[in-house]
């Protein structure tokens, strides 16, 4: 029996350039205002008036990006854009990515494309402009009761508390007994991931999840398990094109980042004694 | 009696015994020094043609020789003298005006040399009794060269941006310079015609004529008449100028030198939204 494999597109307003990059256009619902996190790098993109780049006479259009507070625009790969003599404040690239702020806060961006002719000069076409909002750094805490402890090697819920947008991902690290820290990462493809987008936890923390700590990780023997927050990102941190640009830094770890769980020994009973029959 | 001869003029005379009926002559001309209201000026001292030109010439016959003349009525009739226009100078060419087969001699029509300069019209009467004038009445004439016309520089050009639909753009082209240089004294009054092709839309104008308006003696603008409508590229081609005495000399000059002007008519491009990553 053959199978048909039906295939559905789904034509939404998202794009996948050649970057690999799923941009949505800011006119979609939810996206008017693009989110962003301090310090993180971010693209942008507009595409070329179709008309006209269909004209024989046209040469590539030109694009003039301009961030409210001045930030550097360079290229979506991060290097530096490319200029066009003769065309103060134009470059090149029809996408873009910059570094934002470090502080939170409002910025726009605002684009504008100049048609270039084969001969004469070109024509501005009208700005479009896209609000950013600025926001922080995702936070997390520990709550609930330290070195807590078991007789058995099981899955643990560490409570943690948590600001930010979800889901957030949880990066860290077990170290058994003082030894080496065995790290849990984004990388490593083990990172701990809770929550969904519609936990907007905002600067309003939430203590409604929990750092699962798989039992594989606490399965060295019995012991001292030390737990220690290396990085927390919400989706919005993660949207930068540079993670390192938006990982935790002490004030957004745990004040005391260390969390202690025991698995404690289960002894052995020995047989009985008593005095002989004979 | 002394043949009296005047080139152009109208002239009343009233003698005992009789009447003479009025001597018109062709439409549009007028006595030699007057101007155009009939009154002697310093500026018609002098007939100024442009070289190569052709003009008419036209003597009113002595009255008393030959009464009744009236050219209105039969350039032939009551006109007995004949005229001798040989001491024209400058001229490559003298002919008579006709009327159906016949000549008119004292209507000439002469094509003018190449070589400006002060040369002459002469014509002196000669009564059919035999009596010829023997001072011939002279005008001076004044060849001078062609108006030239070109404009400024090589590759001049005017961009224009609209939003408008492809075929309404509706761009009035700022009015554009040219230089010219004239011989003609006072008011030069330049003209010239021009022809607009386009790169997608084909020939848009042709031969139009437009008025210089004079900003120096050697440099003025013009406008074109029509706004231009298309996304395209279009050129200006200079193809004729002339000043008022090439009109009246009925000779056309040929502009030289940078010879098109390119005006450019773009849309102007749609930005397009910004996209950014998802917030979702």
């Amino acid at each position: 029996m053959k199978k048909y494999i039906l295939f559905i597109a789904l034509v939404l307003a998202f794009v996948i350039d050649a970057n690999c990059q799923t941009y949505v256009q800011s006119d979609v619902a939810g996206e008017t205002i693009d989110s962003v996190t301090v310090g993180s790098r971010m693209p942008y993109k507009v595409d070329p008036d179709p008309v006209i780049a269909a004209l024989s006479y046209m040469n590539p259009s030109i694009f003039k990006w301009v961030f409210s507070n001045g930030i550097t625009v360079n290229k979506e790969d991060g290097t530096g854009s490319t200029s066009v003599s003769g065309e103060p404040g134009y470059i090149v690239e029809n996408a873009i990515s910059s570094v934002m702020p470090n502080i939170p806060g409002t910025i726009t961006l605002t684009v504008n494309e100049k048609s270039q002719p084969n001969s004469g000069t070109g024509c501005e076409g009208g700005d479009q402009v896209l609000d950013i909002l600025v926001l922080p750094r995702p936070t997390i805490n520990f709550s609930g009761v330290q070195s807590a402890g078991s007789c058995s090697v099981g899955t643990y819920n560490l409570p943690v508390v948590l600001t930010g947008y979800g889901p957030w991902t949880i990066e860290y690290s077990v170290a058994f007994n003082g030894g080496t820290a065995v790290n849990y990462t984004i990388t490593g493809g083990n990172a701990y991931s809770c929550g969904t987008a519609s936990n907007a936890a905002g600067l309003s923390p939430t203590a409604a999840f929990s750092l699962v700590i798989p039992a594989a990780q606490l399965a060295s023997g019995p012991g001292e398990y030390e737990v220690k927050v290396l990085n927390v990102f919400d989706r919005i941190a993660l949207k930068s094109l540079d993670r390192g640009l938006v990982g935790s830094v002490a004030s957004d770890l745990p004040a005391s980042n260390s969390y202690k769980l025991y698995i404690y020994p289960t002894p052995t009973t020995n047989p009985i004694q008593h005095v002989r029959n004979l | 009696m002394k043949a009296q001869v005047r080139i152009i003029a109208m002239v009343f005379l009233a003698l005992t015994g009789l009447t003479v009926s009025a001597q018109t002559y062709p439409a549009g001309m007028q006595a030699h020094g007057n101007n155009s209201s009939g009154v002697p000026s310093a500026d018609e001292a002098v007939d100024s043609v442009t070289i190569g030109g052709t003009l008419d010439y036209f003597v009113m016959p002595d009255a008393t020789i030959n009464p009744g003349y009236n050219y209105s009525v039969n350039p032939l009739t009551n006109l007995t003298s004949t005229f001798d226009w040989s001491g024209t100078t400058g001229n490559t060419s003298l002919l008579y005006k006709k009327s159906g087969p016949t000549d008119i001699p004292n209507y000439v029509q002469i094509v003018w040399g190449n070589i400006a300069g002060l040369y002459q019209v002469s014509v002196a009467e000669q009564a059919a009794a035999g009596c010829a004038d023997p001072t011939p009445t002279i005008i001076p004439i004044r060849l001078i060269g062609l108006p030239t016309l070109t404009y400024p520089v090589a590759g001049g050009n005017q961009a224009y941006c609209s939003t408008s639909a492809d075929g309404s753009t509706n761009i009035a082209v700022s009015p554009l310079t040219v230089n010219f240089s004239s011989s003609v004294s006072g008011n030069k009054l330049i003209q010239l015609r021009y022809t607009i092709t386009s790169t997608s839309h084909g020939t848009i104008a042709s031969n139009v004529l437009a008025t210089v308006t004079a900003t120096s003696a050697t440099a003025g603008t013009f406008s074109i008449a029509s706004a231009l409508n298309y996304y395209d590229s279009y050129t200006i081609t200079l193809t004729e100028v002339t000043d008022r005495i090439a009109r009246k000399s009925n000779v056309t000059g040929a502009p030289s030198g940078n010879l098109t002007y390119t005006v450019y008519v773009n849309k102007a491009p749609n930005t397009g939204i910004i996209y950014h990553l998802p917030n979702q």
